[in-house]
């Protein structure tokens, strides 16, 4: 009976109900779309971060990332034919950090081959530097690994713009004249980066490369970044301040809305007080209201949310601009249905309906039924 | 003795002044009463009866129900009395707009945790004593003045109170139906012995009342037996 009561209520104040239901769908769609985004925002910047930092990261044991003399990965080519051999779908990039120091002016810089190994690149900022083009001979003042100093002019092949390096353009030099003058050997690489479709299997997979490779040390990218997820944690204070005030907005719509759908049916609710209900019924039996009105809004709500991120889903935001100016932030950002989140946001929705709706609930109860029987409607 | 009043008085503050609505009644209402409260507007026949009803607290003096002093009883023992030992009838009817008269009916015996099977049976034999047995399902708006104060009298007996307090039960109501009403009531009173407290000036209706109390500026004037004529 208070359910039925309480559903009746509802519909004889319906204009105070539908202000909670709409309020409570546009805040669950609120919550939720905004947790889509980010989460999508989340999901693709951390593939991002994950391939530049390799899923899985073979390397030397012992290797130190910074001593550019120090001996890499013999015979690349074979590395990578086991590697895919195992994982088919598997990304094998090869850092190749030369062995040597480049220096030029007060620049220090690395060179690196890109997948053809036909050229060997030069940082963007050197370029910049020396205003070069290509077909300029520049001269680079090396160490090599012998320890050994070279000068070498070296002309430039071409010059990339959306090279491996962004926000400048990349020096292309031949590779053979790096070779001849670093006495490179470019089977030789100091890690390789191995990526792949599902970033969570790089656990086992590790595992599997271990067996394969038991020289060489084999990492996934969990144990080496560790604190990934505090990255993120900027965009989490972000949603939660928008959701904070979503909230708060909700709050003093839903209760408005219950304090004068209360103090409407006063003498109602003194009646019943005065026939012999306790407290608790009048509070019990506005909550109840409360809570059918709130389940109802999160269906409907997350329904419409659904709606909204599929379609968003589809058109994605654009951020090409944004994503020149690093390498972390995707140039399309696709939203992501994380069900978990989606729950949580229901859940509390619920909750802080329920909260919000506790003090005109024991407002009216507590009210002596003698000033509610007062009332005239 | 069912209910007693000893120096009883409420003042009630109305903006910086206070209103003294009841200025020391004493009073006895015994089980089995036929009682009514007559005076005029303002001589503070409601709040004699909310008093009794334990809507309320006297400003002064002592309150007894069944030799209990609940002058100052908490609001919970006051919920459990009202709902367990007392029947209200409203001068509005207040009944739940929400509810069809059979539920209201049973509304009360909800609150007194009765089940549900029985509840209905009890809250249909109320509304047939009243001669609602054809409108169980209908809600307050789509009776009449008259039906509704009779669905009121229905929530009123279903619960099996010791005493029915009756605000000015026949206001709202023309004078052939006020009369119908009250005469149900007493009815109610011979047969099922229950006490019935109300209140009203209506001249008619008072002649039918065994006792009158007569009230006037928040004091008891005159309480007399008559010998009424039903």
């Amino acid at each position: 009976m208070l359910f039925k009561t309480a559903i009746r209520n509802i519909f004889k104040y319906l204009r105070r109900s539908l202000v909670i239901f709409f309020c409570l769908i546009v805040s669950i769609v609120a919550l939720q779309v905004s947790d889509s985004i980010s989460e999508g925002f989340k999901r693709q910047s951390k593939i991002l971060m994950l391939e530049s930092a390799g899923m899985i990261l073979i390397e030397r044991k012992g290797n130190d990332p910074f001593d550019l003399i120090q001996e890499g990965i013999k015979n690349f080519d074979e590395v990578e034919r086991r590697i895919k051999s195992v994982i088919p779908d598997a990304r094998v990039i090869p850092e190749i950090v030369a062995p040597a120091i480049v220096v030029h002016d007060t620049f220090s810089v690395n060179t690196l081959a890109i997948g053809t190994r036909r050229e060997s690149l030069i940082s963007t900022k050197l370029a910049k530097k020396l205003k070069a083009d290509a077909g300029d001979t520049i001269v680079i003042l090396s160490t090599n690994r012998a320890g050994g100093l070279s000068i070498k002019e070296v002309k430039i092949e071409s010059v990339l713009t959306n090279g491996l390096f962004t926000g400048g353009v990349d020096l292309c030099i031949p590779i053979d004249k790096m070779e001849e003058f670093l006495l490179w050997d470019t089977g030789e690489v100091k890690q390789i980066r191995v990526n792949f479709n599902q970033y969570e299997k790089a656990d086992s997979l590790s595992k599997l490369l271990s067996g394969m490779f038991p020289d060489l040390n084999i990492s996934p990218w969990n144990e080496r970044l560790k604190n990934l997820e505090s990255l993120f944690r900027i965009s989490d204070i972000k949603m939660y301040l928008f959701s904070f005030i979503v909230l708060l907005l909700t709050s003093g719509i839903i209760m408005n809305s219950v304090l004068s759908s209360v103090m409407e049916r006063k003498k109602d609710l003194g009646t019943i007080r005065a026939i012999g209900s306790s407290r608790r019924f009048i509070i019990f039996l506005i909550l109840t209201e409360v809570v059918i009105i709130t389940f109802f809004s999160c269906l409907a709500g997350t329904f419409f949310s659904y709606i909204i991120t599929r379609k968003l889903m589809q058109v994605g935001f654009h951020y090409e601009s944004v994503a020149e100016m690093t390498q972390y932030i995707p140039p399309v950002l696709y939203p992501a249905i994380n069900p978990l989140r989606w729950i949580v946001d229901v859940i509390f929705l619920f909750v802080w309906a329920i909260i919000w709706s506790i003090y005109p609930a024991v407002l009216i109860a507590r009210m002596p039924p003698v000033k509610a029987l007062r009332e005239e409607i | 003795m069912l209910i007693e009043l000893k120096g009883v008085k409420k003042d009630y503050p109305l903006g910086r002044t206070v209103v003294h609505a009841i200025r020391g009644v004493d009073l006895e209402i015994s089980e089995g009463d036929f009682t009514v409260i007559a005076g005029p507007s303002g001589s503070g026949k409601t709040t004699l009866l909310n008093l009794m009803g334990l809507l309320d607290h006297p400003t002064e003096g002592k309150l007894f129900f069944e030799g209990r002093d609940v002058s100052r009883i908490s609001d919970r023992d006051a919920t459990f009395i009202r709902r367990s030992r007392i029947g209200f009838i409203f001068q509005t009817f207040n009944l739940i707009p929400v509810l069809t008269a059979i539920e209201n009916v049973e509304l009360p015996l909800l609150l007194k945790r009765m089940k549900g099977k029985e509840r209905r049976k009890r809250a249909e034999e109320a509304l047939a004593a009243v001669g609602l047995g054809d409108k169980l399902y209908h809600k307050p708006d789509e009776l009449s003045g008259g039906e509704r104060q009779r669905v009121a009298i229905a929530r009123a007996i279903a619960g099996m109170p010791d005493i029915i307090l009756a605000d000015e039960p026949t206001a709202n109501l023309d004078s052939e139906t006020g009369l119908s009403i009250i005469k149900l009531m007493k009815e109610m009173n011979r047969e099922q012995g229950v006490t019935f407290v109300f209140s009203t000036h209506d001249a008619r209706i008072i002649e039918i009342a065994r006792r009158k109390i007569e009230l006037l500026d928040g004091k008891v004037v005159s309480d007399v037996v008559q010998n009424s004529n039903s």
